[in-house]
C-alpha cells in the first residue's frame, strides 16, 4: 500500500502501524473478512483477472495473480475503511501484485504475445485468440512502461474514475493524470514502431530501388 | 471520461508549443480543457501537421483500445476454488509472514525471453523520440567510450534496397581517424527483431587531422570534400579542400563517395550539403548564422563544442592535414574565419562552393563566401556583413539577410536574394523568408517565415518570431504563394538545417536542441509533388536525436546519433526507403563520427 496518506484517504484505506499485512486488530474478524472477500470476488474477480491478464499477458500467470490479489485483500481487509471504495482498493492491490510480479520476473512484458499457455486453464486458448485481435496494439502496449500501461488500461478499459485511478496506481491525483498523458504519447510512438514492423513483415519480397522515383 | 480535473500547467512551462499541443491533445481525451487552452490547441492544430497527426492518432488509439473490451477472457472456472483454499490456508496461519504465492513458472521457460527483451528494449530506445536527451560532452568532443561493436545490431529482417553509399569519418578512442564508405544494400525494415547486421564498411582509410574536423562536405562528383576544422574552445575555423580517398584501397568500388552525401548530382538543392560548421555554429554570425546562429544562439562565444565556431583557426598551421595515405594534402581555401551555420554547399554542378563566415576577430558580421572549385581561396561575395548563404538554385546562390543592419536585440524582417557567384549580380526574392532551402526542382523551399534578431552585438542573427514552413516556389522567381505554406515545426525558433534529396520529393529537417548546439532532432518527410502535402511514412525518423550534420540523397538519409545512446559511442544511422517502406541500419560505434554531407 502506498505510504502516502493523502492517497490512502482517497479510498478510505486506513494505515495502521501494525498492519504490515497481518491481522493484528482484535476487531479483525476472520470470518467476516472471508465473507467480504468472497463477495468481492463474486463481483470483481472477472475484471481483476482481465486487468492482470492485460498486464502480464499470460493466462496462467494472470489466474495465479488474481488468486494472490484476493488473498492479499483478505489479509489486508482491515485496511479498507469504506466498503464503497472496495473496488479501487482491490485494483490497488491487484496493481501492486502485477507490478511486483513484473519487476520480479523482469520478463513478463516481453512474453511472446502469441505465447503458448502452460497448464490447462480452460480459457487459455480463447485468451490467446482474444489477445490476437489487436496484435499491433497489444504489442505496443507491451512496449510501454508498466505503470503507464496500467494507467491506460485502468482508465480506458476498467472505467476507473480519476480518484480511483490515482488510488489504484498508488500515486497522487496529479501524478496519475500526468502518467496517463505520458502513456498516450508512449503508446502512440510504440504503435508506430509496431506498425512499421508489420509493414516490413508483409513485404518480404526484395524491394526495388526506387530512389529515383521518389 | 476520466474526471481527473483540469490541467493546471501554465503555458509558459512548455518547452515548445508542440509539446504543449500534444500534451493537451492527449489530455482532452481524459478531461475537459478550459476554453483558452482549447482555443489555443485548435489554432495550433490547424496549422501544425505533425501535431494534428499526433492528435488524430491519440483518438484513434483510444478507440482501438476500447475495442479491447470485447476481448475479455473468462477466468479459469476453478479460480474461486483455488482462491478459497489459499485464503483458508492464510487464515490458518498464525501471525506470520505472508503467504507466498506458489511458484508459477519454471525460470527456464523465461530465460529465452529475456534475451529478446534486451534487444527490443535497445531498439526501442534508439527508435523512439528521445526522452532523455543525451548530453554530449562539452566541447564537442564526444567522449565515448566504447568500442566494441556488437556483431549484430537491432533491427529486423534485412530487406534489399539500392541506396547510395554513405561516407563518414570516425575517430576512435585513441584519436585516430578513418574514412569509411558504407554501401547501403540492405536495411532492416523493423526494429523489433534481432538479426539485422551492422552496416558493412566497404572501405576504411586512415586519416590524420591535425585540427579536429568539424564538418565535411562532399563534392557532387565525389572526388573531393571541404573540411571545416577547428579546435574546441576556439572560435576560428579554417576551411580546407581535400581529395577523397577515392577508390584506392577500397574494398569495393565506391562510387559515390562523398557525393552521396547529399549532393546529388542533379540537383541542387539547397542546402543539401552543408558545410561545416557545426550546427552549432551557432555562434553564427550575426546575421547569418544561417543556421545556427540563429536562434538562440547568441553567443558567438559559444564555442561550446563543436560547432560553429569551432575551431580556431589559428592553430598555427593547421595543416589540417590529412595524411591519408595516397591522398594529397589538403589545401586551405579560407583561414581565420568563423564559419557559421550548416548550409555550406557545393553548387549542383560542382563548380562552386558557398558558405557563410565572419572574421575570426569578430570585427563584423557575416558574409557569403564562395570558392571556385580548383581556385586558390574563397572570396566574400557580399559586403553588407549581415548576409548568410541559404542554398543553391541552379547556378545561383540564395542568400538571406536582415532587412536592416541589426544591433544587439534589434528585431527585423528577413529578406532573401539570388546572387550570381560569377558576376555578383543580386536579385531580390520577395517573400522568401529567411534562409530558404530550395528543392532541386525549384518547386518547394523550407524557409523561416518570421523575423530575426541581432545577437552578439549584431554580428550574429537569431530567430525572432515566426515559423518554419514548407512553401511553394517557382524556381528563380521565388515563392509562389507565401500564404500557402505548411508549418513543419517542430520548434518555432530553433536553428534548422533542411536538405532535399535529388528527387525533390524527400526532405530531411534537423532542428537544433535549445540547450545544446551540437544536438538536435531529425525528421524525414516525403512530399507529394502534386499537392505539396507532407507525409511521414511508417518507420521514417521523426524527431530522432541526431548530431548536427546529416546526409540525404540517393534513397537514404544518414546521420550520427548522440554518444551514449545504447551505452555506446555515436553511431551512424542510415535510413533507406523504397516503395515498400522505410528501413534502417547502423554502423559500429565510434568515439566521434562525422557524416560526410
Amino acid at each position: 500500500m502506498s505510504s502516502d496518506p493523502s492517497i490512502l484517504s482517497l479510498v478510505g484505506v486506513a494505515r495502521r502501524p501494525s498492519v504490515a499485512g497481518r491481522a493484528v486488530s482484535e476487531a479483525w474478524n476472520k470470518d467476516e473478512a472471508a465473507r467480504f472477500v468472497e463477495t468481492l470476488f463474486a463481483k470483481h474477480h472477472g475484471e481483476i483477472h482481465v486487468y492482470l491478464l492485460r498486464m502480464v499477458r499470460d493466462p496462467e500467470l494472470a489466474a495465479d495473480l488474481t488468486q494472490d490479489a484476493f488473498v492479499k485483500a483478505y489479509r489486508n481487509y482491515d485496511t479498507l475503511e469504506k466498503p464503497e471504495n472496495a473496488r479501487a482498493w482491490l485494483y490497488q492491490i491487484a496493481h501492486r501484485v502485477a507490478l511486483d510480479e513484473i519487476r520480479r520476473r523482469k520478463i513478463i512484458r516481453f512474453l511472446p504475445w502469441t505465447g503458448e499457455s502452460r497448464g490447462a486453464a480452460p480459457s487459455a486458448e480463447h485468451t490467446v485468440m482474444d489477445l490476437r485481435l489487436s496484435g499491433d496494439l497489444q504489442r505496443a502496449l507491451d512496449r510501454i512502461p508498466e505503470r503507464q500501461r496500467a494507467a491506460l488500461l485502468l482508465a480506458e478499459l476498467h472505467d476507473l474514475t480519476g480518484l480511483e485511478l490515482a488510488a489504484a496506481l498508488g500515486v497522487s491525483h496529479v501524478a496519475a493524470r500526468a502518467l496517463l498523458t505520458r502513456a498516450r504519447e508512449s503508446l502512440r510512438q510504440a504503435l508506430a514502431v509496431e506498425r512499421a514492423a508489420d509493414l516490413a513483415a508483409e513485404s518480404t519480397a526484395p524491394a526495388e530501388r526506387v530512389r529515383q522515383d521518389r | 471520461m476520466n474526471p481527473l480535473g483540469r490541467g493546471t500547467r501554465r503555458a509558459d512551462e512548455w518547452t515548445s508549443p508542440h509539446e504543449r499541443a500534444r500534451a493537451r491533445a492527449a489530455q482532452r481525451l481524459d478531461w475537459e480543457l478550459d476554453e483558452d487552452e482549447t482555443a489555443w490547441l485548435e489554432a495550433h492544430l490547424d496549422e501544425c501537421l505533425r501535431c494534428r497527426t499526433a492528435a488524430d492518432e491519440y483518438s484513434e488509439i483510444r478507440d482501438r483500445l476500447r475495442t479491447m473490451r470485447l476481448a475479455a477472457p473468462e477466468p479459469p472456472r476453478d479460480l474461486w476454488a483455488r482462491t478459497a483454499v489459499a485464503i483458508e490456508r492464510e487464515a490458518e496461519r498464525s501471525h506470520g509472514r505472508r503467504a507466498t504465492p506458489a511458484s508459477r513458472f519454471p525460470v527456464g521457460a523465461l530465460s529465452g525471453v529475456l534475451v529478446i527483451a534486451v534487444v527490443m528494449g535497445a531498439t526501442l530506445l534508439s527508435n523512439l523520440p528521445l526522452t532523455d536527451p543525451v548530453t554530449p560532452v562539452d566541447g564537442g568532443s564526444f567522449t565515448l567510450a566504447s568500442s566494441v561493436p556488437p556483431t549484430v545490431g537491432p533491427g529486423g529482417t534485412p530487406i534489399a534496397v539500392a541506396a547510395g553509399d554513405v561516407q563518414y569519418v570516425r575517430r576512435d578512442a585513441t584519436g585516430r581517424y578513418d574514412f569509411n564508405v558504407t554501401p547501403v544494400d540492405e536495411v532492416c525494415a523493423d526494429d523489433s527483431d534481432a538479426g539485422c547486421p551492422l552496416a558493412e564498411e566497404a572501405r576504411a582509410t586512415a586519416l590524420t587531422f591535425e585540427a579536429d574536423p568539424k564538418s565535411i562536405i562532399g563534392s557532387p562528383d565525389d572526388n573531393q570534400a571541404i573540411i571545416v576544422t577547428g579546435t574546441d574552445g576556439s572560435s576560428a575555423t579554417d576551411v580546407y579542400v581535400m581529395s577523397l580517398p577515392a577508390d584506392a584501397e577500397s574494398a569495393k568500388p565506391a562510387p559515390s563517395v562523398l557525393a552521396a552525401t547529399a549532393t546529388p548530382p542533379a540537383s541542387d538543392p539547397p542546402t543539401e550539403s552543408d558545410p561545416p560548421i557545426d550546427t552549432s555554429a551557432s555562434a553564427g554570425p550575426a546575421e547569418s548564422a544561417t543556421v545556427s546562429a540563429d536562434p538562440t544562439d547568441e553567443p558567438t562565444t559559444g564555442p561550446p563544442s563543436a560547432d560553429p565556431t569551432a575551431s580556431p583557426s589559428t592553430e598555427p598551421d593547421f595543416s589540417p592535414a590529412v595524411e591519408v595515405t595516397p591522398i594529397p594534402e589538403p589545401s586551405a581555401i579560407a583561414r581565420d574565419l568563423i564559419v557559421a551555420g550548416d548550409t555550406a554547399a557545393y553548387s549542383p554542378d560542382g563548380t562552386w562552393f558557398a558558405f557563410t563566415a565572419r572574421p575570426a576577430d569578430e570585427s563584423h558580421g557575416t558574409d557569403i563566401y564562395v570558392w571556385r572549385v580548383g581556385g586558390d581561396a574563397a572570396q566574400p561575395v557580399t559586403t553588407d556583413h549581415r548576409s548568410v548563404f541559404a542554398s543553391w538554385i541552379d547556378g545561383r546562390l540564395v542568400g538571406s539577410r536582415p532587412a536592416v543592419a541589426l544591433d544587439e536585440g534589434d528585431e527585423a524582417d528577413a529578406e532573401s536574394f539570388l546572387l550570381d557567384p560569377e558576376t555578383g549580380d543580386m536579385t531580390p526574392l520577395a517573400g522568401a523568408g529567411w534562409r530558404p532551402a530550395v528543392a532541386p526542382s525549384g518547386e518547394f523551399a523550407v524557409t523561416w517565415n518570421g523575423t530575426v534578431v541581432g545577437r552578439n552585438g549584431g554580428r550574429q542573427v537569431a530567430f525572432g518570431t515566426g515559423q518554419l514552413e514548407l512553401a511553394s516556389w517557382d524556381g528563380l522567381n521565388g515563392p509562389v504563394e507565401p500564404a500557402d505554406a505548411t508549418v513543419i515545426g517542430p520548434d518555432d525558433s530553433a536553428p534548422f538545417d533542411a536538405r532535399w534529396d535529388e528527387s525533390s520529393n524527400t526532405l530531411a529537417v534537423w532542428v537544433r536542441d535549445p540547450s545544446n548546439a551540437q544536438l538536435g532532432r531529425l525528421s524525414l518527410y516525403f512530399i507529394d509533388p502534386q499537392t505539396g502535402r507532407l507525409d511521414q511514412p511508417k518507420n521514417a525518423p521523426r524527431d530522432v536525436p541526431a548530431l548536427a550534420g546529416f546526409s540525404i540523397g540517393e534513397g537514404r538519409l544518414a546521420w550520427a546519433t548522440p554518444p551514449g545512446q545504447g551505452g555506446e559511442g555515436s553511431r551512424v544511422l542510415i535510413v533507406a526507403w523504397t516503395d515498400d517502406g522505410v528501413g534502417r541500419i547502423e554502423s559500429a560505434p565510434g568515439d566521434q563520427l562525422l557524416v560526410i554531407r
